[in-house]
């Protein structure tokens, strides 16, 4: 018997190395670049950008456009590719579909789904009736798992809803079937699960799904998937399908880790960051004020434990108007404040990219993107910061549509560009289908949107009611719960200030803010996150065990309806965990490697559970931590994990806070001091005899 | 002295008329307060004025404009309110109010006062419509968009009631209590309508649609026929009792209505195959028949027609009267194979096997590489019991598809029972050369080969059955 053990021992190959299988993160969405609205070229006025993305980047995936008009790139090599998607605006988009349809056929081939979003989009016009469907796009919709005929004219006596997954269908509107003269008629062949079946009663086939799971795919036609109303203004819009079940079925996304650009510490994050427009406009609050300085002493000076990221317009000191040595002593008042991360918002801020069109009207000059973006930092570098300061983020201006070389050249020069998208949700545009993604793509290059409105857009462009920007609180409300889709983004031009009720608005929702548990950062600290997000590479190593590569700046990763919580002892790089209703946020330390490991019980603590600073360089020491924070305001945390009862110190640059586990073995800490962000301070919590 | 006393006395006296006629009034002056701050002083003066000056339009909506300024809208609300209250039906106050309560996020209170508005411009002594549909159709819209039920329907009611041709507005509000299942107000609805536009067809037709929704046969046949009296010999309403007597299977009421239909619209091919249909389930075969083949006579391409008439025939048992039209439908369309198997089969059902037999032989000589054809015919054969035919067809088929295990099987079955023993011997073991794993196969050719007197043989393959644990052939069960 030992002979046999010793033998088994010695003849046993080596532990196999767990097989480490990268999970898709790209969804390619098809477009036609020759026929974008608006005569926009790119993307960013397509339905799906501005209406779908954000639930994308909330499910952790990119979003890739490929243009359709062109010729594709084989399937089977797209990189990281986990689906194909259309959303059409048309039945007929395309004069001959057969290419696009041999390409979605091989792209079911190779294994990706296609949802099929709004429109066929692949019908081809006929001389006379409906657009029909050509042999090559029917067998591309029988592949996706439906048959497809011309849509069923109905009224209200014809057509009721026969079935519908609660769980899916009737998000933001219940669906109405005779809302419309047509609607789609879709035969699901087997295999596909419906979401919402519609029953006629005039003669013709009895049934058609316009919305279901399919077995290549997914589909949603309209008016089932979001409604809208184009006669009012603003336009109405609404969900009819819930976009995160819906997508998340679609995508089989169930039980994966999703990248998360919104918490940091466990908490929300908020920005609060200005563009340089109007710092020089005399402030009716005081009219030998500028707005800039009214900002100064009544936001900045009052604020010093928040963090601003605040830009000016470099072009402004080139005219005779800005060059008072008051004007130049309040920029550099403004931008060396310790609580202020300076950036630039161009020269002469360009309003519109794309034809050069620029605000201001500087003397012989002409647009130079150089000249707005590289040189506009480095002139507010050398004239107004401080030596150990820089200019590190630059906000976009005016339509904020720069070009694919607009955004390489920020890039090459070290500056994190953001602005453009945003979106509001509240009682005025109450639907989530207002929010922008978290991102643009140009050719190679990426642009990071704002990650909501500022003032302009609830001021009715600065026309009144001025005090308009209090209603962003209810936008930050709706896009932190139940579904946290967005970090609190508090933006404004310095203009708000020229205005007494603009800038009460503004100090309600600073103080709105501030009654938050969020976790303050700098613009250029969520920008970076965010930059991360779309690095991040996920990797299954195991059942219930993800590595994630790449990507340090991005600090969490979230499981959704995640039973399980991290294995803290197996997991690397997990710093702890909190759960939110419906959601598991996971925080991870700053190495570019980390494996979360799953399992029913987090094994024994102490861990982070939630906390308004940073975290580096976290050690386990005994029953205890070391680890080095940085943050604003009142440091505040929340450990967990720790023994019940027991007593517990918390040490950071020489104050302390003591205090007892309570019985679920948490402790939640304050010390007395403010953080000012600052060199990151080493903090021990120690278990106390 | 340069001036007498009495010039320097009228000097000051045309300066102080003037001062008196030029100097700016106390609103004026408050106009001039520099917009700037908390507005407090705006504020104050103008709170101050109205007391004074109740109801004054200017200075109303610079008090509401400097709240607004200073960031206080919600406190500007009772001034326009008053004020519009004082003059109610003034449209622009009206507004005015709207929107300020819509800028404060109050969207309930901006709806509910919409309705004020609108209930006092009605009441003006001309009221002015574009006005009231104005307001009416935004709230409908965004009523509609919210799918508040009530609010769409007050505000669709409201623009129905304005008049006009357009019925656009009340077919909304039909529309709306269908979908949500409030029959019982769609049809009170319909009947309002009907009184006042008792010929209207359209809403006569509803009605009739509405009871057959609810499964109300009689009721719907009852309001058919009121209908009817209303609009004698209207087709859309002929076509819908009609419809109604079908589903009750009262075939000679039907028959009448669409006799009368086929008169009035004779190029309507649903009124003829209906009206075969009644003959057809009265028993008159024939002549429902006859009214079929006028059908194909007009559209001999249209396979539907033709369609319409075998199933008259065969659903009445009437097989070779169904074959008959087949036969001409096959003549038309050679390659419809859904023609072909239907003819098969109704020769089959009008006991013409010969005839199937004929046809599927031209049609396998025509393709003989067709195994489908080929198998059914053989099978059809081996019906007949036209065995050597059977047995021909069956090899023919074996050497065209030797892969298929139920056509060897047939075969040595059938030469078996034909008593030539040595045939099936050597089908099966050529069977079982290419299927060596069928024991009931080997069993079968043992049993032959012992009875031939080959005992030898058939033992060793018994044997060769024993031997080796056998694995089931493909599909039996395990």
């Amino acid at each position: 018997m030992r002979r046999a053990a010793l033998a088994l021992l010695l003849g046993a190959p080596a532990a196999a190395a767990p097989v480490a299988v990268e999970l898709p993160r790209k969804v390619f969405v098809l477009y036609r670049g020759d026929a974008a609205p608006g005569g926009i070229p790119g993307s960013q006025s397509l339905s799906f950008h501005t209406r779908a993305e954000v639930w994308f980047d909330h499910l952790g995936l990119v979003a890739e456009y490929l243009d359709a008009s062109k010729p594709l790139p084989d399937p089977a090599a797209l990189d990281s590719a986990r689906a194909v998607l259309t959303w059409f605006a048309d039945e007929a988009a395309f004069g001959d579909p057969k290419p696009v349809c041999r390409w979605l056929s091989s792209a079911m081939d190779a294994g990706l789904p296609w949802i099929l979003l709004g429109r066929t989009g692949l019908r081809t016009k006929a001389a006379a009736g409906f657009p029909a469907i050509e042999p090559d796009c029917g067998d591309a919709l029988r592949k996706l798992g439906v048959v497809l005929d011309a849509p069923r004219p109905v009224d209200s006596m014809s057509v009721a809803v026969a079935d519908a997954d609660q769980a899916v269908v009737g998000f933001e509107r219940r669906p109405d079937p005779s809302e419309l003269p047509a609607v789609p008629a879709v035969e699901l062949l087997p295999g596909g699960t419906a979401l919402l079946t519609l029953a006629f009663n005039d003669g013709g086939a009895p049934r058609s799904v316009p919305v279901a799971l399919t077995r290549r795919g997914a589909l949603a036609l309209d008016p089932f998937l979001l409604y809208a109303n184009r006669e009012v203004t603003p336009m109405e819009y609404r969900w009819v399908v819930d976009p995160l079940a819906f997508f998340g079925a679609a995508l089989r996304m169930k039980g994966l880790p999703r990248p998360d650009a919104t918490t940091l510490s466990g908490r929300r994050m908020v920005m609060y960051r200005v563009d340089g427009d109007g710092f020089f406009n005399r402030s009716e609050i005081s009219r030998r004020q500028y707005s800039g300085e009214v900002f100064l002493r009544q936001v900045l000076e009052k604020k010093p434990d928040l963090p601003f990221s605040l830009s000016l317009i470099s072009g402004y000191y080139e005219l005779n108007l800005y060059r008072a040595p008051e004007a130049l002593t309040l920029s550099r008042l403004v931008l060396n404040r310790p609580n202020v991360e300076p950036g630039s918002h161009g020269f002469a801020h360009p309003l519109v990219w794309s034809s050069g069109t620029l605000a201001l009207s500087i003397p012989r000059y002409r647009m130079d993107p150089e000249r707005e973006i590289v040189a506009s930092a480095r002139t507010l570098e050398e004239r107004f910061l401080s030596p150990r300061k820089r200019v590190s983020v630059f906000q976009w201006t005016g339509d904020c549509l720069p070009s694919e070389s607009d955004l390489l050249l920020a890039e090459r020069a070290g500056l994190l560009g953001i602005n453009g998208g945003g979106g509001r949700f509240d009682a005025e545009f109450p639907s989530y289908a207002y929010l922008y993604p978290m991102s643009r793509v140009a050719g190679s290059a990426r642009q990071l949107y704002a990650p909501a409105y500022n003032e302009n857009d609830f001021t009715g462009l600065w026309t009144g009611p001025y005090y308009g920007y209090r209603d962003a609180i209810e936008t930050f409300r709706r896009t932190g719960a139940p579904r946290r889709l967005k970090p609190v983004d508090v933006y404004v031009h310095y203009y708000s200030a020229e205005k007494f009720a603009a800038l009460q608005a503004y100090k309600q929702v600073l103080a709105w803010s501030e009654s938050q548990p969020l976790i303050p950062v700098w613009g250029g600290r969520y920008a970076r996150a965010a930059r991360d997000f779309f690095k991040m590479r996920v990797l299954r190593t195991g059942p219930r065990r993800f590595m994630l590569e790449g990507a340090p700046e991005l600090r969490t990763v979230r499981f959704d309806d995640e039973p399980g919580v991290p294995d803290l002892a197996a997991s690397q790089g997990v710093l702890g965990f909190k759960r939110e209703p419906g959601s598991l946020y996971v925080h991870l330390d700053e190495s570019a490697r980390r494996e979360v490991v799953l399992a029913a019980e987090p094994g024994p603590g102490p861990w982070l559970e939630e906390a308004n600073f940073e975290v580096e360089g976290w050690s386990r020491a005994g029953e205890g931590l070391r680890f080095r924070k940085r943050g604003w305001g009142r440091a505040e945390g929340t450990l967990a994990g720790l023994r019940p009862g027991r007593g517990y110190r918390v040490r950071c640059a020489g104050r302390e806070w003591t205090g007892r586990a309570g019985s679920d073995g948490r402790i939640s800490f304050s010390l007395p001091d403010s953080e000012r962000w600052g060199e990151a301070r080493e903090t021990t919590v120690e278990a106390l005899r | 002295m340069i001036f007498r006393w009495g010039q320097v006395a009228a000097f000051f006296l045309v300066l102080s008329g003037a001062g008196w006629l030029l100097y700016p009034s106390e609103y004026f002056r408050g106009q001039m307060h520099r917009q700037e701050g908390d507005r407090s002083q705006s504020i104050e003066f103008f709170s101050y004025y109205l007391e004074r000056h109740p109801y004054h339009k200017g200075a109303t909506i610079a008090l509401a404009a400097a709240y607004e300024a200073a960031g206080r809208p919600d406190e500007g609300l009772p001034v326009l309110l008053s004020f519009y209250r004082h003059r109610r039906g003034d449209f622009e106050s009206g507004q005015a109010v709207v929107r300020l309560y819509e800028r404060c996020a109050m969207k309930k209170q901006a709806a509910d006062f919409r309705w004020e508005l609108v209930r006092d411009l009605r009441n003006m002594p001309h009221p002015e419509r574009r006005q009231i549909e104005a307001i009416l159709y935004e709230a409908y819209q965004r009523a509609s968009a919210a799918q508040d039920d009530e609010g769409t329907l007050r505000a669709l009611s409201a623009l129905a009631s304005l008049g006009g041709k357009d019925t656009g507005y009340r077919d909304q509000v039909l529309r709306l209590y269908l979908v949500r299942g409030r029959f019982d107000k769609a049809l009170a609805m319909l009947r309002e309508n009907l009184l006042q536009e008792p010929k209207n067809v359209e809403l006569r037709r509803a009605v009739v649609r509405l009871y057959r929704l609810r499964k109300m046969d009689q009721e719907a046949l009852q309001e058919a026929a009121a209908a009817l009296e209303a609009l004698p010999g209207n087709p859309a309403l002929l076509g819908d009792r009609a419809s109604l007597l079908i589903d009750a299977k009262q075939w000679a009421r039907a028959e009448a209505d669409l006799k009368l239909l086929m008169a009035r619209q004779p190029k309507e091919p649903a009124w003829p195959q209906e009206l075969a249909r009644c003959m057809l389930e009265q028993g008159r075969i024939e002549d429902g028949a006859k009214i079929l083949e006028a059908l194909i006579a007009q559209d001999p391409d249209d396979m539907r027609r033709w369609w319409g008439l075998v199933y008259a025939y065969a659903d009445k048992g009437w097989h070779g009267d169904a074959a008959g039209v087949l036969e001409r439908m096959h003549a038309l369309q050679p390659r419809d194979e859904k023609v072909f198997d239907t003819l098969l089969y109704e020769y089959q059902s009008a006991a013409r096997t010969e005839k199937a037999i004929t046809l599927l032989t031209r049609r396998v000589r025509a393709a003989p590489a067709d195994g489908r054809r080929g198998r059914q015919l053989a099978y059809m054969l081996q019906e007949e019991e036209r065995f050597a035919e059977a047995i021909a067809e069956y090899r023919r088929l074996v050497g065209l598809d030797p892969a298929d295990a139920a056509l060897w099987k047939a075969l040595a079955f059938l030469e078996e029972s034909r008593g030539s023993r040595d045939s099936a011997i050597d089908t099966l073991e050529r069977y079982i050369a290419l299927f060596p794993e069928d024991p009931k196969a080997a069993e079968d050719l043992a049993g032959l080969l012992a009875a031939r007197g080959d005992r030898k043989r058939a033992i060793e393959i018994l044997k060769g059955l024993f031997k080796a644990p056998t694995a089931a052939p493909a599909g039996a069960v395990q």
